[in-house]
């Protein structure tokens, strides 16, 4: 009987072409207005690390200007920064109280293989870290791995390629052991890793967190040995009269610029950590630091990315608008339906007499209306990834990925078709189902 | 099998009260080919309507094969027309998208029936309408009288122990009428009980028994020379 419906259905809709055309792109244009803007909402709102987002933590201290609050306010309230000193990042990481480290900064620095031209370089950021950024981020390997223990304390100069730069650069081959040049300096690669966008970019500031991740890795370590100072794209907030126009200057000021990011084994022990943050905070207010009232911070990732407002007020309201102009099509939809249903007053009559209940009725043109939602769907679809490739193309700072359906949505988005449309087909279906069948059989 | 005691159908709005259908009362027996007879707006219609179960009455007990239809429900109701009578319409009624073997299964949709059993019935009463060898055409390809054969076709399919048919050659030409008429005579003669509305009295005529309605009342003629003349 199912078929019977869906070919009812489909002749339905074949019979009076315009008006199904009409419902179809009404609810395709609502349907892909929605699902855009749910699209955009709901890749920045994902977990980006589902498996242990409540066991990967941000430490935040709040060793800022005793006379000035940090200069960003949050809530009404005075924030404190993200990111630490070095000799407070170094203490902590020294200390060694968590289970897993990631220390991290960025730079700037021309990158060319060996074989090019000194003309050929490329200036590129480079993420320098610590070797856990891989593992705790979930970084996948195509070639090679993470750099040694020993290299994060000597400063060995090993690198990390992305797989586009493999590709650009040695043609997609395994190139571990092949060497690249940072500015005047030679650094071995150690590993390639695989194309990787966590959505949102969780564990940098909320201004980076839609723009794709860097292509090149090295270790903290090796910058710092290096002297590899780059102050327009090292992001650092400085206050007092340090000097900073050195990366020697910078390691001993108050200036703040290392992100860290701490893994536990259980989440009983974040508290424990908070804890040793507490007493480090303590010990530094002894020698004259932490003189500011605000508290340390230990932020999970969704908490992170709560504090940095990963999901927007302009979003959470464009989506609201959006599903509001989606009510208004499917309320244009019910009208059409109205009109449709009700011109088939004759078939109902007809069908009624010959022995077909109310509720067959009803589960005829409930039929009627999820193929209409089906149809409508899959063209919503569409026009949703032709709205999305549009924005991509406006919007080209941020990742694709942010601006692309993955399989749930795009199953969310006619199954959304399709309910919606039963939901507001219900009222006509059930008015069809009520026609006197006597009245209408003169007029099939 | 068909039998209404006292039946009246009363038409109410806020003002107006009207009577369409005096008290009356009605056997069919299985095998009768009653014609109903009458004026415009004389309630014929609405007599055709409660007794095949379309319109609810106002007043009276119905009982169609020992079943006492008063206070079925919806469902069982329409069970009951499906299964136990067959309409013809004056304007055929066949749905234009489907072709002529879908329109004859129409009803047999709203059975238990196999597929196997449905395509072994619908080609069945096509046979029976001379209708066999077209079954994959569409009405808007036949003639009227034609069309008329595949409605026809589509009330026996279910194998009804009644038909109603209201005006089933108003809309026909004489010779096809005549046709439709010898048809329904065949189908009672194999008997299927028919009530049949018209307002031909030559028709009437070919029909056993004639029930006359004028004004909303009910009344059957013992001889149906009587009615004619």
């Amino acid at each position: 009987m199912v078929g019977y419906y869906i070919k009812l259905a489909w002749l339905s809709l074949r019979k009076t072409p315009l008006l199904s055309m009409l419902m179809i792109g009404t609810i395709a244009i609502g349907i892909a207005a929605a699902m855009i803007t749910i699209t955009v909402g709901y890749m920045m709102a994902q977990d980006p690390l589902p498996h242990k987002s409540d066991r990967v933590a941000m430490v935040h201290l709040n060793s800022w200007d005793p006379t000035q609050p940090y200069g960003y306010r949050r809530n009404g309230k005075n924030d404190i920064p993200s990111t630490l000193t070095y000799q407070d990042a170094m203490a902590l990481l020294k200390a060694d109280k968590a289970d897993k480290h990631t220390l991290f900064a960025q730079f700037s620095d021309m990158i060319r293989t060996t074989t090019s031209d000194v003309r050929d370089a490329q200036l590129h950021p480079i993420r320098s870290t610590t070797r856990d950024f891989f593992d705790m981020f979930g970084v996948p390997f195509i070639y090679g791995g993470t750099w040694s223990k020993e290299a994060d304390l000597t400063g060995e100069q090993v690198i990390v390629l992305s797989k586009h730069e493999n590709d650009r650069l040695f043609d997609g081959v395994n190139s571990v052991g092949k060497e690249v040049h940072v500015g005047t300096l030679l650094f071995r690669v150690v590993g390639v890793i695989d194309d990787w966008q966590p959505t949102p970019r969780f564990y940098t500031h909320r201004y980076l967190m839609y723009q794709s991740t860097l292509r090149y890795f090295v270790p903290l370590e090796s910058q710092i040995r290096n002297a590899l100072f780059s102050p327009t794209s090292m992001g650092f907030s400085c206050w007092g009269d340090d000097p900073n126009s050195t990366l020697a200057d910078l390691l001993l000021s108050e200036c703040v610029w290392l992100h860290l990011w701490v893994e536990f084994d259980s989440v009983d022990k974040k508290d424990d950590y908070f804890g040793f943050l507490s007493d480090y905070s303590e010990e530094q207010r002894k020698v004259g630091r932490f003189a500011r009232p605000e508290p340390n911070r230990l932020m999970t990732v969704p908490e992170y990315l709560e504090k940095e407002g990963a999901l927007s007020n302009e979003n959470i309201m464009g989506i609201w608008f959006s599903l509001a102009f989606l009510l208004a099509c499917l309320c244009n939809v019910m009208s059409l339906m109205m009109t449709k249903f009700h011109g088939k007053g004759g078939e109902i009559g007809l069908r009624r007499a010959v022995g077909a209940s109310k509720k067959d009725i009803i589960i005829q043109f409930g039929f009627e209306s999820i193929f209409i939602g089906l149809v409508g769907g899959v063209l919503g679809l569409l026009f949703a990834q032709v709205g999305l490739s549009v924005l991509a193309d406006m919007f080209s700072n941020l990742h694709q990925s942010v601006m692309t359906m993955d399989i749930f949505l795009m199953v969310g988005t006619v199954g959304l078709a399709m309910s919606t449309s039963l939901l507001f087909g219900l009222w006509p279906i059930y008015r069809a189902s009520q026609i006197q069948p006597s009245s209408q059989l003169k007029s099939l | 099998m068909l039998k209404m005691s006292n039946i009246a159908k009363i038409y109410l709005t806020d003002t107006v009260k009207t009577q369409a259908l005096q008290p009356f009362s009605l056997d069919i027996e299985a095998g009768d080919f009653v014609a109903v007879v009458g004026p415009s707006g004389s309630g014929k219609t609405t007599f055709l309507n409660i007794a095949g179960l379309l319109e609810d009455y106002s007043e009276g007990s119905y009982f169609l094969n020992n079943q006492d239809v008063t206070h079925l429900s919806d469902t069982q109701k329409s069970r009951l027309r499906n299964e136990q009578i067959g309409f013809i319409f004056q304007s055929f009624n066949l749905i234009p998208e489907l072709n002529l073997f879908d329109n004859v299964e129409m009803p047999l949709r709203y059975r238990t029936f196999s597929a196997k059993e449905r395509k072994s019935r619908v080609i069945e009463a096509l046979t029976q309408v001379g209708l066999a060898n077209r079954q994959t055409h569409y009405p808007q390809q036949l003639s009227g009288g034609q069309q008329q054969r595949v409605a026809i076709a589509r009330a026996l399919a279910g194998s009804p122990a009644f038909l109603l048919a209201d005006e089933p050659t108003g809309n026909l030409d004489s010779n096809m009428a005549d046709g439709i008429m010898s048809l329904l005579k065949d189908i009672n003669a194999s008997g299927t009980s028919i009530l049949m509305v018209t307002h031909d009295l030559q028709q009437a005529a070919q029909a056993d028994r004639i029930v006359e309605i004028k004004d909303g009342v009910l009344t059957e003629s013992k001889q149906v020379e009587k009615v004619v003349a």
